[in-house]
Formats: structure tokens, sequence, C-alpha cells
């Protein structure tokens, strides 16, 4: 055992992580991601695994804030799964990618748009009023807001263009960057070395012991 | 190959700790302070490897390198396996933190599996055996791996059964895979540093 140094495992370590990493930049760990938000009246579910591949034909529950559940789905070829809002409650949607992989996300009530929901539309119709104020058209504002087909439409787009920037987010959210990665591996060596520190500590302590013993 | 928080049920998650409190338990008993920068290289190689991924239909797989632990560290691939999966758990939501011990039996066991397989290699007399046992010690720490996991899927229900086919049968690309790396990993230590390897105890009489 003793022909290794210590400083040629390190090296070793060294040379094997940085030969590994730009291999592994794109084609990160693999994990289930999923999104969920509501338009209009429906609610789209979209699964993909961290590389960016869709969740097909994965299992989609639905469950209230109560957890009963309140309706059960399969995604299509895109990942993707929509479903009619069930009823005004905050859901937990779990999306079960088969082979242990699962993850779940909670959709809370105010962000349920749909029909029912004239507070949040009057909030957004407020919103853009605002901005909207600084051109002195402020009569405008309420007219809109009592127009459901215009409603709807604006649901529809601000959905469809944030589409992109939803998924984006929760890619994000799950990005392993390097510098995990080498954190990762300062935390094993960290770990090991405090184990090593202590051993080797009991062992001098032991090996005077035996020496008073003599 | 993790298994993601909420998918087992909870007496199954409890079993995976207490399972792998024993087996840690078990083997880090006397361990060399040598034995512990070998350790620390190898479960950092682990935790590196499983960034790696193949796309095999419609998932998509990493290498995951238990064999090779298992060859290298022997026993002490459990206690690596373990520190590995809960940093995976930790830094990049692999798998679970509920599930790390369920995890651990299923990679560590399957390391400790393919440490077993390698040793078998002292009752042969062929060359290159190193190669070969590499090989097989590879393909046999994801095979295990993958029966645990299918075991575990099974538990949380018949609607699974389905589920273990596939599991099995995705699997075989990376048994070959794991096979070859391992298999040629294994082969190229004992030529170059053949003291790293592990399980060098038993001395096949008739070996060169």
């Amino acid at each position: 055992m003793k022909s290794f140094s210590i400083r040629q495992y390190y090296v070793l370590a060294f040379l094997i992580a940085v030969i590994l990493l730009p291999i592994s930049r794109d084609a990160y760990a693999h994990k289930v991601n999923m999104f969920a938000y509501a338009e209009g009246a429906n609610i789209f579910v979209e699964g993909f695994f961290s590389d960016g591949k869709t969740a097909k034909n994965s299992v989609v529950t639905v469950f209230d804030s109560k957890n009963t559940e309140l309706l059960k789905g399969t995604t299509d070829e895109q990942g993707q799964f929509v479903f009619p809002i069930p009823q005004k409650t905050s859901m937990r949607i779990v999306l079960n990618a088969g082979m242990g992989h699962q993850t779940e996300y909670l959709l809370s009530a105010n962000e349920l748009t749909g029909e029912e929901g004239p507070n949040t539309s009057e909030k957004i119709e407020n919103d853009t009023g605002k901005s909207d104020g600084s051109s002195a058209e402020d009569d405008n504002a309420p007219d809109h807001s009592n127009n459901p087909e215009l409603n709807r439409l604006i649901e529809n787009a601000v959905g469809k263009a944030i589409k992109p920037v939803m998924r984006s987010i929760s890619e994000m959210r799950e990005e392993r960057s390097l510098a995990n990665i080498v954190g990762g591996i300062g935390y094993i060596f960290g770990i090991l070395g405090i184990f090593f520190y202590i051993k080797a500590r009991k062992e001098t302590d032991q090996s005077k012991k035996d020496v008073k013993g003599d | 190959m993790h298994i993601s928080d909420g998918v087992l049920n909870a007496p199954v998650l409890v079993a995976g700790f207490a399972g792998t409190a024993v087996l840690a338990a078990a083997t880090l008993r006397k361990m060399d302070l040598e034995e512990i920068p070998k350790v620390s290289v190898i479960t950092a190689v682990f935790f590196v490897a499983s960034l790696i991924k193949f796309p095999v239909g419609p998932t998509s797989i990493h290498l995951i390198l238990n064999g090779l632990v298992g060859v290298v560290l022997g026993w002490r691939a459990f206690p690596a396996i373990l520190l590995g999966l809960i940093l995976q758990a930790i830094l990049f939501g692999h798998g679970g933190v509920s599930v790390i011990g369920v995890n651990a039996i299923m990679l560590g066991g399957g390391a400790l599996i393919a440490y077993m397989v390698w040793q078998l290699r002292h009752y042969v007399n062929i060359s290159k055996k190193e190669i070969v046992f590499g090989a097989l010690a590879g393909a046999a720490g994801v095979a295990c791996s993958g029966i645990v996991l299918a075991v575990a899927l099974l538990t949380t229900g018949e609607a699974f059964l389905g589920t273990v086919y596939y599991v099995l049968a995705v699997h075989i690309p990376i048994i070959i895979i794991e096979a070859a790396v391992v298999g040629s990993s294994a082969g190229f230590l004992n030529r170059v540093k053949p003291e790293i390897l592990a399980g060098r105890v038993i001395k096949s009489p008739a070996s060169s």
C-alpha cells in the first residue's frame, strides 16, 4: 500500500475530474422536472428530464389541498398534459416518469385564472392599467376589464408567451453548475480528510499509550 | 439510477436506512489510514461519473461505475457510495434525501456483489483474467442494482410490474457499457498499479 503517495492520488483525481467534466457539461444528472400553470380554464403540465428530453407517457396525478385525488392522466409525446381546472383549490400535481423518477409541483389557488377568477384578472388589468396610465388614458381600462373575451385572449397570449420563460426558470432551478461538481469533490475530500485526521489522532494516541506501557 | 422522493412508501424507506446503517457499520470496520486517500479518490470518481448520461429509449441513463468502486475498494465500496449519494442528493437532487438509504443499498449493494464476483478470479486460471472479471464485476454491479430497483418499485404495487421488466430491459445497454468500462479499467490498473485493486490477499496458487 505504501508505494502510493497521497499526492499521487490527488493528481489522479484531478486528472479524472478534468477529463470527465467537459463531457458531463451538457449531459447532467438525470432527474425529472416539471412545471404547471393555469391557462384560461385549463391547467397545462409539462414534464421533462434534466437533459431537456420530454417525459412522455408519464402518469400525472392531481391532488387537492386535502390530499384527495382529483384526476389522473398521462402525458403525450411532447411530455405535456392539459386538463380542465377541476375545482378552485390549491393543487399538488405529481408526475411519475417511471423507473423511480417522480417529481411534484404545487399550484396555489390564486394562480388559477379561469372564468371564476375575477380577482386575478382584475389584478392583471390593474397592472396593465398602471403602465398605460402614463399615457393618461385611464378611462379605457375599466372597459377592458368588462370584456371577458378580451381578458381570455390576454390570458392565452400571456400564457403562451410565458411558457418558455417558465420552462427556463424551472430548468435554471435544477441547473447543475460546475461549481457544484467541484464543490462536491471538495466535500468528499474534506469529509474523508476529517475522518483521516480523527483516525490518525486515535492511532498516535494509541502508540503513545503503548510506549508508556513499555 | 436513483429513486426519487415520494415514490416509495415509508416502511421501505425506513428499511433502506436501517439496512444502510448496518452495512455501513460492517463495511467501515478496521479501516486503515492508508486506505482513506484511495477511498476519497474513488468516491470522487463515482460522484462525477453519475453526471455523464446516455440516451436510451424514452429516458437516459448515466454511468454508474459501482462495479469499479467495488473492484477497487472492496468492502469499503459501500461507505464510499453512501457518501457519494448523500452529496448527489444534497447538491444535485439526484434521488432524494429520504431515499438515500434505499439508493445506497441499491448501488452500494451492487458494488459489494461486484467485489464478490471480482474475488472469484482467484479460482480461475486464464490469461487476462483481470479484464474478464473486471467486466463481469461491472456487469454484476449494475445488474444487482437493477434487481434491487425493480424489487423496490414492486413494493409500491402491482401496477409497477410492467415497469420492472422495463427497468431490467433498459439496463442491458448500461450493463454492457459498464462491463466494458470496468473491465478495461481493471485491466489497465492491473498493468500499471496492481496494488490499487482490491482483494489481492487470496493468491491463486497456479497464477504466474
